[in-house]
Parts: C-alpha cells; structure tokens; sequence
C-alpha cells in the first residue's frame, strides 16, 4: 500500500464532559475506498469532519504527508481534500450547474470566474452523477436522491485527492445507490483515497476495499469487509443479526433480527 | 435578462437617476446651466445650489443607496435569511443612538461634524458589543440574536434621550433626525462619509465567493478553504463602516437593504456574488429616485424620505412573510 494520504494517531475527541472518540489510529492511502460504519452515535461523522480540518482533536494528531498541505493553507487543503457533508443543506434556489461549480472555488481567487479547465471538471463531474441535462434546472426544485447527486456532483468538481463523503447514498433510490457507490470505487481505484460513513452493510461488503467499525468511542474491527463484518463483529457493534449470503460472484450481508442482548 | 445585461441596465438606470438628482428641485435649472455649474467657473447663485445643495445630495443618494444595497445582499448571503438588513445586527440602531447623543448633549450645535462622528462612533461601538456578546465563531442564529438585542437596546436608549430631551424642539429635532433625510446636505457630509462607505465596499467586495460556498452550509463552506471567523470579522466591520457613515449622515433609512436583494436576487440567478453589485446599483437607483419622488410630493413641507422607504418596505415584509408562511404550510 501506497504512503498515506491522510493518518490519524491516537486520536481523541469530546464535546464537553462528552469523550466521543477515544484513541483511534487510522489511515486513508491513494486508491482505496474505505468504508466507515457504525451505530448512530458511534462518532463516524465526528472523524470525518475531523480528517477534513473541521473540528479540532481535543488530543492526537492528524496528518497529511503526502498531500503536501501547509498549515494553516485552507486553501491548499480544500484543494486536496474534498468533505460532503451528511444532508448536505442548499440555501438559495441556484442552478445545478452554479451549485456544481462551487467545488471549483478553492481553485479560484476571490474574484476569479473560472477556467476552461473549471468548466471541464464541472462537465465531467456531472456526466459522473448521471446529472446530464440537470444544469439550468433549479436546485430547490430537485428530488431528495436528485439533490444528494447533485451534492455528490459539487464535491467531485474538487477534483480532490482525498474525498471524505457522509453517507452519500443516503435516499437514493437502488439504482442511483449502485451507481453512487460504483462511482465512489472508479475515483478510488483512479488514485483518490475515498472514506465513506455507510449503513448499508451490503455496499460495505462489494464495494469497499476496507472497512472500519466504529464501536463505543474507538475501533473495533477494521480490514477487508469479507474478514471483518463476522456474525460476532455485527452482534457487538450493531446488535444484529444477519444472513450472508453470496451468488454469482456477488456477497451481500442483510440484518434480520436484533441480536439477544 | 442574463447578470451581465442586469448590470448594464442597472448602471445605466443609476446614471439617470444621478442626473435626475441633479436636475429637480423647487429652482428650476435645466441641464445646459447644471453642466455649466458643475465644470464651469461659475459663482453665481445657479452654480452655488448645484454644487452646493444638489451635488452633494446626489452624491450620497447614490453611496448611501448602494451601501444599503450591498449590505443587504452581503447580509442576506451571510446569515443564509433573506430577511436579514443592516438595521437587524444593530449597526443602524446604534448609529442612529450615536448621532442623537451628539443632538441631546448640545455637541452637535456647537461642533457641526460631531453629529456624523458620533454616527460612526455608534456603529463601531455595536460592532464591539455584538463580537463581545456574541462570541468570535458565533453561529448565524447568534449573530442575529444578539443583533437584534443591541437593536432593541439601542431603541431604548434612543428612547431615554428623548425622554429626558432638555426642551420639546430638542426632541422635535431628534425625532426628524431619526426619520432619515438627504436635505441640507453639504459637500462636508459626502467627505466625513464617503470614504468610510468606499471602505467598507472594498472589504465586502472580497467577501462574494465565501458568501456562494455557504450557500451549501458552514461545514462545507469551511471545507471549501473559507475561514467563516474571518469572514465575519471583514463582514461585520465591513458593514459597520458603511452603514455606520450612511446612517450618520442621513438617520435611519430602512429598508432599502432588505428590499433590493430581493427583487434582484431572481435575475442573478440567486447567487450571492452575483448578487453584490447589482444590489449596490439598485440600492443607489431607489435611494436616488426615493429622493426625487420626496421633492415631487412635497416640496414645500419636506417628506423624509426613510418615511416614504418604510412606507414601500414594510408592506414588502408583509409580503415577505406571508410568501415563507405559505411555503411552510
């Protein structure tokens, strides 16, 4: 495995008298989709905005070696790494193609209006989310799943080399969410390093490469899905119980009952 | 019509409405003579109210104006609230608090630029007050709380002062004060304020871009290299130094800055950035041609014109909240 893009030493955080995470160690190298799950509340979306420089570690260190950042360049950062929040919120009624846009910002100047270059990565960006025709329609118009595409799509424009997306297909419909995480696989297996937070354990199994179970405040298992998401590891940190299952090729991993406590 | 044509049309509309300034008032001087008085060498009594009554009152239609345009928008962008204006965070209420204390401590009397001074004093006061109250990486919903607390206070005291008025012409004056007026301005007033407007424009020009990434909210903002401390920072002095002049000079001039935004923001396509300078330029066109129309109505008793502002712009607000409550339901 390549040097990693994104490591995370021994990492500690709490939201006053409340620890949240407590001694993670963890890493995010080029070409590989990461898959990050866990119960509600088990401290994924607190990483992540973590590993994006949002929120400050209350102890341990982040780093980011091979991403060449300096501290303190926000820009800089933005340009590497790219950060889709959970539901991501839309303010004002802009076109698809200006909201898409916004991701080449961190490329531009205070007052710069964009490249050619900026309008081929918002092109192919779209093309990416099956957002092909979508670019005068009006954001707030959009559908639920039409509007996580769209988010998706912006974050994409980045053209990042590390892409920490909170639970992107959340309310796609089945099609868009195979699409979604296919996509997520392409820009991993094209070089990004991709962190995905994640619930569907199916998604996890096919389309991960590794997947990390956050379970009260640390880690609790992490590796290839197929080792790690064992009947013991989902009783534990999901209180579940699933069949697994496999057909042409294809696991899938599917909760049916909660497991006695 | 596409952003760029807006511009074009708005520029060209606040370039008649600058002349127009120019040209109506109870003398009847036609252009020819105001050409002349402006770029010839006359002293006569023609040249003397063209330089020196409807020049400056000109001139600070169009700044004032635009300083409430572009505060709107820059506002409206931060906050994520299209019903957010200058006067919400304060700023316009401790101006206001500022100029009065100048009228009731007899200052403004004896010492005739103490009346703006005291206007940015205000401003800059409420710019420290709202940063103490409400904490340096204070959330939007803070800002406008605490903002609209300073408001309130500032209303009280403003209040107080008239209370407590030395005599009823005293009292008198604060209260026309207060309504907001371009009368009787002199080229004095346009050098105390102006340069203060002119900076507050240039620090909000820089804010545009930050004001399109939080469109998609303050995490992905930040995400996207913004640092929203320091863009509050250059927004709240920003404002504070503009409106803080333009309320100084002028009193309370509300709702320009609420209303242009948002009959603009459609044809900008929403954007924030976009959105700045066309606030600006219609912020300067209404002010301009709310100026006029109060020298049309009444020439003789003098009608405020941040009455004939808020006569047009409550309703608006009316409207305003009836539309989100529909769109609520």
């Amino acid at each position: 495995m390549s040097a990693p893009l994104i490591a995370v030493h021994s990492l500690s955080a709490s939201f006053g008298a409340t620890k949240v995470l407590e001694g993670i160690n963890f890493a995010v190298a080029a070409g590989e989709l990461v898959g990050l799950v866990g119960s509600n509340g088990a401290g994924k979306t607190t990483l992540l905005r973590m590993m994006a420089g949002l929120l400050e570690a209350t102890a341990g260190t982040i780093t980011y070696d091979s991403l060449n950042i300096s501290a303190g360049d926000n820009q800089a950062r933005a340009r590497a790494i790219a950060y889709l929040p959970q539901a991501g919120a839309i303010h004002w009624a802009v076109s698809v193609e200006t909201l898409v846009g916004m991701g080449r910002l961190p490329h531009m100047g205070a007052f710069g209006t964009g490249t050619e270059r900026d309008r081929q990565a918002v092109a192919a960006a779209m093309a990416a989310c099956d957002l092909g025709g979508y670019e005068g329609r009006t954001v707030t118009n959009l559908s639920g799943g039409e509007k996580a595409r769209v988010l998706l799509a912006r974050a994409l424009a980045v053209e990042p080399k590390v892409l920490l997306a909170d639970e992107p297909v959340a309310g796609l419909d089945p099609a868009h969410q195979l699409e979604v995480m296919q996509k997520l696989r392409d820009l991993a297996h094209a070089g990004a390093g991709v962190v995905a937070v994640m619930h569907d354990l199916t998604h996890a199994t096919r389309y991960c490469d590794r997947v990390v179970v956050l379970y009260d405040r640390s880690i609790a298992a992490e590796g290839v899905p197929g080792d790690i998401l064992t009947p013991d590891v989902l009783a534990k940190c999901f209180g579940v119980r699933a069949l697994y299952g496999e057909r042409d090729g294809r696991s899938f991993i599917v909760p049916v009952d909660r497991a006695e406590g | 019509m596409s952003p760029a044509r807006l511009h074009v049309f708005l520029g060209v509309m606040t370039a008649l409405a600058f002349v127009g300034s120019l040209l109506i008032g109870p003398a009847a001087i036609g252009l020819d003579q105001t050409i002349s008085a402006l770029f010839g060498g006359d002293v006569g009594t023609v040249a003397l109210i063209v330089k020196e009554v409807r020049l400056p009152r000109a001139i600070l239609g169009l700044t004032i104006g635009a300083t409430l345009g572009l505060s709107g928008a820059v506002l409206q962008g931060f906050l994520r609230n299209p019903l957010a204006e200058p006067g919400l965070i304060g700023v316009s209420g401790f101006a206001s608090l500022g100029a009065v204390l100048t009228f009731y401590t007899g200052v403004s009397a004896a010492f005739a630029l103490a009346l703006p001074l005291g206007g940015i004093a205000g401003a800059l006061i409420s710019v420290m007050l709202l940063r103490g109250l409400a904490g340096r990486d204070a959330s939007p919903l803070t800002l406008i709380l605490a903002g609209v607390a300073l408001a309130s206070f500032a209303g009280a005291l403003t209040s107080l002062a008239l209370n407590f008025a030395p005599n009823p012409f005293a009292a008198l004056e604060i209260v026309f004060w207060l309504l907001g007026s371009l009368a009787n301005r002199s080229m004095d007033h346009v050098y105390l304020a102006v340069p203060f407007m002119l900076t507050g424009w240039v620090m909000l020009a820089f804010l545009g871009r930050s004001l399109d990434a939080l469109t998609l909210g303050e995490d992905a903002a930040r995400s996207l290299g913004y640092n929203l401390g320091r863009v509050q920072t250059m927004l709240i002095i920003g404002v504070s130094l503009s409106v803080g002049a333009a309320t100084a000079v002028a009193g309370a001039i509300g709702f320009v800055g609420l209303v242009v935004p948002h009959i603009l923001r459609p044809y900008v396509g929403h954007r924030p950035s976009a959105l700045m300078p066309a606030s600006a330029l219609g912020g300067a066109v209404l002010l301009l041609c709310a100026d006029i129309a109060v020298r049309l109505a009444a020439p003789d008793r003098e009608l405020k014109i941040g009455v004939l502002t808020a006569l047009i712009g409550a309703p608006f607000f009316f409207i305003l909240v009836w539309r989100m409550r529909k769109d609520i339901s």
